[in-house]
């Protein structure tokens, strides 16, 4: 009765239609409420563990069956150890079953990290999963074996939005634009290896041969000279100095070689002369000439006495082993510039003082200063110019009449000066009188650069993120701004981008120190001090051999622990008449023509600091029943098959006739015992030789030599060649 | 039985508990009504007497009521929020995730702060033109107007301060943004015309804490979004209600 009333004074004021409202709301508010419980209990993860849950349960169900079968085939020892492994996978199987679903995570407090990543890669550590697709496979490679999951995460090399459980979410495509809520999506296949290089600070990082490749191209580019770069700040220049250099060179060929390199040097990519094309008008180029040239040495004029007999010259040539890092005509090693044509390049007069005096023209190159007497240079300078003799070049007819070329030489250089300096020369060359910090844009933390406000210029239809632009800057650089100052580099597209997926890996992060993989004492490598420092200098032997942690690798072998190596005897002669050990190998040691008083100091330096204490001292005789056993093995383990041995042999290894002579019997028994300890790169195999057996091939070894010990002791002297 | 209970009722309503809190007897007469209406606070924010034009949804729309009603949304779900969340750059962005993929019913929580926010600017700016057109910013509620002015002014700070919480890029960038044009104040500004103050004091730096977005900013934002702007709100909100009684409640049709 009285709700018959409700509704009757309900229908005078508001009318039956708000019911149907009131009811239609009421249900749809009811529906949203089940709808927001099931989708809070549906989510796509949970699928995803349920199914990877399955495949692990399948393969390793697969495995038992397979076991079980096999079981009643075996016995005694295997059958102990089938029936344990058994055990363990059915204990496995029980975990895997056991496992609840829910939301995993990876915390990691020392990265600020929180990775939920292996809630739907739920099978990522599960190597039977390696075959499946995503999000249910199992980790291709070894990487999780190396890098624990637990103290690395994923987020750390993949980068991504680790906190997220859903695809979107973790950012597993790049977006791009105002609408990106994060900055950083998971990083494509093709940039991944820039991760590595957040902890492996070494040039060679293992199994990331972008990066390593990518390293070394900023390093030979120079990178570091205009911009700042991670893990090169201290880089030296990587240009010869250009004091002094209107003695040099000759006016027309630095004309073409300013305005064109490529010319003089058609080849792409880092390999020789790395000078790239600036974007300089012909007035600029003109005035950078002047400027260049105008810096001359009095005492280069003057032509040197004597006439020079090629001939001569021509067994120097060859006898100092130039072509160990000169090329000619294309071939030879690749330190130091071509040879052939050099006429057309730099004066005679010059060319004489530089092999007089090396350092005092280029104190950084990397050529040792030769003792030549001054017959001698004469000879190598008339066979070189004979030999090597190029065309006449001419300066190009464009640069004849450029306006302003009349102008007096003063503002002329003055304004090569600054055409020097703008353009970001002292970059890679250094002239004395001019200092100026790095001119370019910082590239450190490039990773974690803000994207928004790159400049593209004219560059459109390309995806529009950092390594990108980075790409264009070396590619094209006017495209991205039209008075651009980076120059143009002689560099293929797959340097640019493994340079790129290096300089990627500079995002900024101070990485924990438990983190950083490097090689001990990277960090600076001091000159070495007195008689010794001095030498090393001027043989430049770092050039090719490490010398105390630094050096070139032109030569496999370091001359750190050389005294426990070689003998005394055998290094005397080696100075005196360097030759190949191994005739395969184009680069060789090089013939300094030391004098004895240099070389006697080196073979005590040698033999006396540059030992390793790990190498055993080894009386070197022998009795004859561990020469013979150690015969056979050398002759079961096929040594011969990579090593010289009397006539026949192998090329890949070092001869080994006579090399008890040049041996050390310690350092022969330390590296067949070892071989991987002492040389990482060595392909030597390790036999894994018991100390018996190494003593006896140590033996054998040592005791094939050719001097007999009566006339070992007269050859202590040099052996003087004529 | 009818009799039992009614004892027990009888019983009830003679404690000393119900009679402190109901201080009169049932609102059946006429006294009793304007005695519950002037003694209850939340009542006597009300008016007295609702005339039957006022009740016509075509005339208010119910505007004012579904702003308050979307701010008590608010309220819930933003002191809810605030148990999951941390105003420090290490971790907004990531409670800010655990809220969307690891607590129950956090994705929910979050939009339904979010759209609600968006709802209540929504309905408040309406609110305001539906006063406008109903003339009801006539004197004698002149005064109240302004009020809502100011409420409106405080809704949208709510949201302006709101949006920096995620601390996501959007977040950063929209704040950016928004805290840049602080920086073109004439006088107060340090870009804007007549300026007087540095990068170092001027109003966009007071307003960031920093010269840049920073802790501070995340820090100055989530107090304002969470205690000042709130509480001026419901001040300002209780005076609206009230105001709108005393001036004689909503206005009569034109």
């Amino acid at each position: 009765m009285r709700l018959r009333r409700f509704i009757k004074m309900d229908k005078s004021t508001l009318g039956t239609i708000h019911y149907v409202w009131f009811a239609v709301i009421g249900a749809a508010l009811s529906v949203a409420v089940v709808v927001l419980c099931i989708k809070e209990y549906d989510r796509d993860w949970k699928r995803c563990q349920v199914v990877v849950k399955r495949l692990q349960t399948k393969a390793i169900e697969e495995k038992i069956q397979t076991l079980e079968s096999e079981l009643p085939f075996s016995q005694g020892k295997t059958k102990a150890k089938n029936e344990e492994t058994l055990a363990r996978m059915r204990m496995v199987r029980e975990q895997v079953l056991s496992m609840p679903v829910k939301i995993q995570q990876i915390q990691i407090d020392a990265l600020g990290r929180v990775d939920r990543c292996t809630t739907c890669h739920a099978g990522i550590e599960d190597t039977n999963l390696a075959e499946q697709e995503n999000p249910y496979r199992g980790h291709p490679g070894n990487y999780l074996q190396w890098h624990d999951i637990g103290k690395f995460g994923c987020t750390v090399c993949h980068e991504g939005q680790g906190l997220s459980t859903n695809y979107t979410q973790a950012a597993h495509r790049p977006l791009r634009g105002l609408d990106r809520p994060w900055q950083k999506a998971i990083l494509p296949r093709y940039l991944i290896q820039s991760s590595c290089g957040k902890c492996h600070l070494d040039k060679e990082v293992p199994f990331a041969p972008l990066l390593s490749k990518g390293r070394d191209v900023i390093e030979k580019a120079g990178c570091s000279g205009c911009h700042k770069v991670r893990l090169y700040e201290n880089q030296e220049k990587v240009g010869p100095s250009l004091d002094r250099l209107g003695s040099k060179v000759n006016r027309a060929w630095l004309l073409r070689w300013l305005s064109n390199p490529r010319e003089y040097d058609p080849a792409e990519g880092l390999t020789r002369y790395r000078m790239p094309k600036f974007n300089l008008t012909k007035e600029q180029i003109v005035a950078l000439e002047v400027f260049l040239m105008a810096d001359r040495d009095g005492a280069v004029i003057q032509s040197p006495a004597g006439e020079g007999d090629s001939e001569a010259g021509a067994l120097l040539f060859r006898e100092s082993r130039c072509v160990t890092c000169h090329l000619v005509e294309g071939k030879g090693g690749y330190l130091a510039p071509e040879l052939s044509g050099i006429t057309s390049k730099v004066n005679k007069e010059w060319l004489y003082r530089w092999m007089k005096n090396t350092h005092y023209f280029q104190p950084k190159t990397q050529m040792p200063q030769f003792n030549f007497s001054g017959q001698q240079v004469n000879d190598i300078v008339a066979y070189l110019w004979e030999e090597f003799q190029g065309d006449e070049l001419e300066v190009p007819g464009e640069f004849e009449n450029i306006s302003g070329f009349d102008k007096d030489l003063e503002s002329l250089v003055n304004q090569g000066r600054k055409v020097f300096m703008e353009s970001g020369c002292t970059g890679c060359h250094t002239k004395s009188g001019i200092e100026q910090g790095r001119i370019a844009p910082d590239l450190t933390a490039l990773a974690s650069r803000d994207e928004e406000g790159l400049n593209w210029g004219e560059v459109q239809d390309i995806e529009k993120y950092i390594g990108n632009w980075v790409f264009m800057q070396l590619k094209d650089p006017a495209l991205l701004e039209k008075k651009a100052k980076m120059p143009h580099f002689p560099i293929t597209d797959e340097e640019m981008a493994a340079a790129i997926v290096a300089l990627l890996s500079d995002a900024g992060e101070d990485m924990p120190s438990q983190y950083v993989a490097s090689l001990p004492g990277r960090e600076s490598y001091p000159d070495l001090p007195g008689e010794f420092g001095k030498i090393v200098d001027k043989y430049r032997c770092r050039s090719c051999h490490v010398v105390y942690g630094k050096g070139g690798w032109v030569s496999m072998h370091p001359l750190d622990r050389e005294g426990s190596e070689v003998k005394k005897e055998w290094l005397r002669g080696y100075f005196g008449l360097p030759y190949s050990l191994r005739p395969i190998l184009k680069e060789r040691m090089v013939n300094l023509k030391m004098d004895d008083k240099e070389a006697e100091f080196l073979v005590n330096f040698f033999s006396t600091v540059m030992v390793d204490n790990s190498i055993p001292d080894i009386e070197d005789t022998f009795n004859e029943d561990d020469i013979a056993r150690g015969q056979s093995l050398f002759d079961k383990n096929g040594c011969i098959s990579c090593h010289i041995m009397g006539k026949g042999g192998g090329y890949v290894g070092t001869p080994l006739t006579n090399v008890g002579d040049r041996l050390t019997a310690g350092w022969i028994y330390a590296f067949i015992k070892n071989p991987r300890y002492y040389e990482p790169w060595s392909i030597q195999p390790d036999y894994g030789l018991s100390e018996e057996d190494a003593r006896a091939l140590t033996a054998y070894l040592s005791s094939c030599r050719e001097m007999k010990k009566e006339n070992r002791v007269s050859l202590g002297g040099r052996i003087n060649i004529q | 039985m009818i009799r039992l209970l009614k004892q027990l009722v009888d019983w009830i309503v003679r404690t000393q508990v119900w009679l402190s809190v109901f201080r009169q007897g049932w609102p059946n007469t006429e006294r009793n009504r304007i005695l519950t209406i002037l003694n209850t606070c939340l009542f006597h924010l009300h008016p007295i007497k609702v005339r039957p034009h006022a009740l016509k949804v075509k005339y208010t729309f119910c505007l004012g009521g579904i702003s308050m009603f979307l701010f008590i949304v608010e309220t819930i779900t933003g002191v809810l929020l605030m148990f999951y969340y941390r105003p420090t750059v290490e971790y907004a962005y990531q409670d800010m995730k655990d809220l969307e993929f690891a607590v129950t019913f956090g994705l929910f929580l979050r939009n339904m702060h979010r759209w609600a926010a968006h709802g209540m600017v929504l309905t408040v700016i309406l609110h305001m033109c539906r006063v406008f057109y109903t003339g009801s910013y006539k004197p004698p509620r002149e005064y109240n107007w302004c009020v809502g002015v100011v409420l409106l002014v405080l809704t949208l700070l709510l949201s302006f301060t709101g949006y920096l919480l995620p601390w996501d890029q959007l977040a950063f960038w929209a704040v950016t943004v928004g805290t840049n044009m602080a920086k073109a104040t004439p006088v107060l500004g340090a870009e804007g015309p007549f300026r007087i103050l540095s990068e170092m004091n001027d109003m966009c730096f007071y307003l960031r804490g920093s010269v840049d977005i920073s802790e501070n900013t995340l820090l100055r934002f989530y107090v304002l979004h969470c205690i000042a702007l709130p509480l001026a709100a419901v001040v300002l909100m209780s005076i609206h209600f009230w105001r709108v009684r005393k001036d004689g409640g909503i206005s009569g049709p034109l």
